[in-house]
């Protein structure tokens, strides 16, 4: 079914359009790219999926409905920057996705957290830079939800926490649930994807499957993308 | 631990290729049972959609067969996996031939060429000499 | 939801409070013990009393600024910040939270006048020897019969109250307006905020004293309470709509 559906999608920043009419159309069940420079619209997009901005004109729905707190609740997201509360404890965070969230697994979070090897009195202030992040990728990953939006989950982050990162999110996503990974880093992601979406001043240029354009160009999308791209 | 993967051809294609060589030389032995799709995507880094295509063709080709448990068997059809392995060796020896005609040798300089390195290769093996053995890699 | 959101926040806030409010019951007693010995100091200063006592007010007030310093906090950050990406993601619609964040305030300004209260009544226990209670249980009926502890008085304790909360969230609910105001302005947040506070409050006061310049004290509680609500709606829907249609994390 379609997951996430855009219809003419436009956001305007003042003189700054940073969407573009945008069409799109994603469906359950699969893992897509989103892929354009810095400044393509790529967490724009994002951020109106979760309510987080109003569109300028034009429609975003998810799974038929405009985002509200119905939508949230089946949306998982996990934006590009630390955004738990800094005093808040492992185990005091547990607590508030549970609190919140109906579709949260605990035990498969406590399970992956485990692997951290962090107590759970630990606060989040006390924690370092990558350790943040993964405890927000289990976070957001034991949630059972029908999207997940990830926002840039492996930028600035160490080739052995990227693997960390990318396995993780194959092995705990719904089975049934529409994944998007906004990123700039395609080679390291590719593997991983169905789609590709090319994103560029905030118009879709690209959708098509990672096999598709493997065979149709006979490079990599990575390789594809910085000709699609070059400056 | 990730697979590398090259970068013209569809992942899927390469998984199928990486997996028809395990189980011709045993590392998936005849029988065994195969690790889930999601298993399986996690271990090698991709998509599970991607394993999912890569099985379904393997199976289509008669070398895995799903069982009643939901689950995935290596066959043990000793004639599927004769096959597999001719065909393996056929695709290397079409591929050297290949590339050997493009150096400027005939037929005979190449079947002379590969009886004296198989020999050659059999003694530092300390194997005896079989002649004109088979291509032994 | 709404329970859970105070929840959270009444725990974001206890880790200032239970100190806070530890050490301020704490010199209560101190102070309370260490007055009796002030009556029989002969010419002595008892310097544990007057040092207790000081501390003791600059304790309330501290009190009083961690409060407002919290409630604007819990606002600006946990909504406005970086803490909104998760805030706003959660399966609850913006008028919860607004709603919960007021009623969170309310309760931390009732927890500080509780503890005020709390603390006197410590001094005053500890402070009082057996001759001082003796002649307050002689004094307690004298009360009853003086004031009609009847539904009259009753009433009038509970419209000071309620006066009390309505007047707080009044204030609550301007500096969330501002705050939202100040949103808008984006590279001048917090500038634009303590602008359209200030503008606000001018607001308030120009409006106020153009209805009835003598001051609401004469017209009674109800038509007060009633005046007040309109500014809380006012710029609780203000709020909402910013923080529902315009909002802008980053």
């Amino acid at each position: 079914m379609n997951m996430l559906e855009c219809t003419k999608l436009t956001k305007q920043y003042g003189s700054l359009t940073a969407l573009d009419e945008m069409d799109l159309t994603l469906e359950s069940g699969k893992i897509v790219g989103l892929l354009g420079p810095n400044g393509s619209g790529k967490t724009t997009l994002i951020k109106i999926a979760n309510r987080l901005l109003q569109p300028s004109s034009g429609e975003l729905k998810i799974a038929g409905e405009v985002p509200n707190e119905h939508t949230k609740a089946i949306v998982s997201y996990l934006p590009d920057r630390t955004y738990l509360p800094e005093w808040m404890k492992i185990g005091e965070l547990l607590e508030f996705y549970q609190d919140f969230f109906e579709d949260f697994d605990m035990a498969r979070a406590q399970e992956l957290l485990k692997d951290l090897a962090i107590p759970s009195d630990r606060p989040m202030k006390k924690m370092s830079k990558g350790t943040k992040d993964k405890v927000q990728l289990i976070l957001t990953m034991s949630r059972r939800a029908k999207v997940y939006l990830l926002d840039e989950p492996i930028a600035g982050v160490d080739p052995a926490a990227r693997d960390y990162i990318l396995r993780t999110i194959i092995a705990n996503y719904e089975p049934d649930a529409l994944v998007l990974i906004s990123t700039h880093l395609i080679a390291d992601v590719e593997s991983v994807l169905d789609e590709a979406v090319f994103l560029r001043q905030g118009k879709v240029i690209l959708h098509e499957s990672i096999d598709s354009i493997r065979e149709r160009t006979g490079e990599s999308v990575d390789a594809y993308f910085r000709e699609v791209f070059a400056c | 631990m990730k697979w590398e993967f090259e970068n013209g051809r569809p992942i899927y294609l390469q998984m199928i290729t990486m997996l028809k060589e395990s189980i011709a030389n045993g590392t998936y032995p005849p029988g065994s049972r195969m690790p889930s799709v999601r298993d399986f995507a996690i271990e090698a880094g991709v998509n599970p959609n991607t394993v999912q295509k890569a099985f379904a063709e393997l199976e289509r080709d008669g070398l895995l067969h799903t069982e009643r448990t939901n689950g995935r068997n290596v066959t043990e059809d000793q004639a599927v996996l004769h096959r597999l392995r001719s065909s393996l060796a056929e695709e290397s020896i079409d591929e050297m031939l290949r590339r050997l005609k493009k150096l400027g040798m005939n037929t005979k300089e190449i079947e002379e060429l590969v009886a004296d390195r198989a020999d050659k290769n059999d003694a530092l093996e300390g194997r005896p000499a079989e002649g004109t053995g088979e291509e032994s890699k | 939801m709404l329970g859970k959101l105070i929840k959270y926040d009444l725990k974001a806030g206890q880790r200032y409070f239970v100190p806070t409010y530890s050490v301020m019951l704490v010199l209560a007693a101190v102070i309370g013990i260490s007055s009796r010995f002030d009556r029989n100091a002969a010419g002595n200063t008892n310097y544990i009393f007057v040092i207790s006592t000081m501390l003791f007010g600059l304790l309330i007030m501290a009190a009083v600024i961690l409060t407002i310093y919290l409630l604007v906090d819990r606002f600006y950050h946990n909504l406005l910040g970086n803490e909104g990406y998760l805030m706003f993601a959660l399966p609850v619609n913006t008028a919860t939270h607004i709603l919960a964040k007021i009623i969170t305030s309310l309760l931390w300004m009732l927890l500080g006048c509780a503890m005020v209260l709390l603390s006197g009544l410590i001094i005053a226990a500890l402070a009082m020897t057996m001759d001082n209670w003796y002649e307050i249980m002689k004094m307690i009926p004298y009360i009853f019969s003086r004031y009609q502890f009847n539904g009259d008085a009753f009433m009038q304790v509970v419209q000071v109250l309620l006066v009390g909360c309505i007047t707080v969230v009044m204030g609550v609910t301007r500096i969330y307006a501002s705050i939202a105001a100040g949103h808008l302005w984006s590279g001048h947040r917090i500038l634009g905020a303590a602008l359209a506070f200030i503008g606000l409050t001018i607001l308030e006061v120009i409006v106020a004293t153009t209805f009835d310049p003598a001051g609401f004290n004469t017209s009674g509680v109800l038509p007060l309470c009633l005046y007040q609500l309109v500014w809380i709606v006012l710029y609780g829907i203000f709020t909402w709509y910013v923080l529902d249609r315009h909002l802008n994390l980053d």
